[in-house]
């Protein structure tokens, strides 16, 4: 019974694991140096237009967050496997504060462009929808860690991906008023090169983030799992 | 907390305002001033958040793993 309830180490800090922070930062730091030093002022729109350099990496996180929570979902279902719901409720809570991001930086820069925060647009309607729904999928895992929950939300999950290319198409289908830079070759080489810049930097958060999140979460149900041992120890005692 | 929010706004300002590009757009219209700050703002709150779930995520970590000790401790007793 000893040797089982250990948990190896799990609990202690890993000396690799101090590095992490630090390459956030340099990722984030250099994408502020490229954005703010590296790159011109777009004619048209003046210094505001700096903001589309986090808004769409931030974007492109998002996806990337709600995909692999997407992906771990349906691995859970078909495999029954904790760490893949582990994997997606980490994914998932890093949805939600990218999804964040967009929704704030986004009606910033609108202010500018279209001389409102917040117009019923296509995209921003769907990317709108996304993040409510990446919300509730958040707040059911705090609700409760049983069985159902779980599959539950890894169905909503599932259901909530359809918006993904939603978001992406909704431009060119119903012609919104949010501009789609992406592919269309509108950048100048220095732009693209910026943006390039920005989501590899951003991807790298996302990778830092999910994994001191998954971690957490790892210990999380350890915690639990001891914290039951020891009331079981505690009633065999009595 | 405002400190924090206050100096991150000042540092994206100062940043923009000495951005080279930042003086080929007139910075003595007003329509530059409120672009900076605005642009001010939306950077501090992606970086503010990204600290503050950082910080989040190391004090929870810090707060299971103390709990794991005590309770291998418990258990094994």
């Amino acid at each position: 019974m000893k040797g089982e309830n250990r948990i190896s180490g799990s609990a202690q800090p890993h000396i690799l694991n101090k590095g992490e922070p630090m390459l956030a930062l340099a990722a984030i730091g250099i994408s502020l140096w490229m954005v703010f030093f590296n790159t011109p002022v777009e004619n048209q729109m003046g210094i505001i237009q700096k903001i589309f350099y986090f808004h769409v990496p931030a974007a492109y996180v998002m996806y990337l967050s709600w995909a692999t929570c997407t992906v771990a979902s349906v691995m859970y279902i078909i495999k029954n496997t904790d760490k893949f719901d582990i994997l997606a409720r980490s994914s998932a809570e890093i949805a939600l504060l990218f999804g964040i991001m967009v929704m704030t930086t986004g009606p910033l820069w609108g202010k500018k462009a279209w001389g409102a925060y917040w117009v019923w647009d296509p995209r921003l309607t769907s990317a709108m929808v996304l993040t409510l729904i990446i919300l509730s999928y958040v707040i059911l895992r705090h609700m409760s860690g049983g069985e159902v929950i779980k599959k539950f939300s890894a169905a909503l999950s599932i259901a909530g991906a359809a918006m993904i290319p939603l978001i992406h198409i909704s431009v060119k289908i119903w012609r919104g008023q949010h501009p789609s830079v992406l592919g269309s070759g509108g950048l100048a080489p220095e732009m693209r090169q910026t943006l390039i810049v920005c989501m590899t930097g951003f991807t790298i958060v996302f990778i830092v983030f999910l994994k001191k999140r998954y971690r957490l979460e790892s210990l999380r149900r350890r915690g639990d799992e001891l914290t039951r041992l020891y009331h079981i120890n505690q009633m065999n005692k009595q | 907390m405002k400190f924090i929010v206050f100096s991150t706004s000042l540092l994206f300002s100062t940043m923009a305002m000495a951005a080279d590009d930042y003086v080929a757009v007139d910075p003595s219209s007003i329509e530059t001033i409120s672009s900076t700050i605005l642009l001010s703002v939306s950077y501090a709150i992606i970086v503010g958040l990204l600290i503050v779930y950082w910080g989040y995520m190391a004090y929870q970590t810090h707060k299971i793993r103390h709990r794991i000790s005590t309770l291998e401790r418990e258990v094994e007793l």
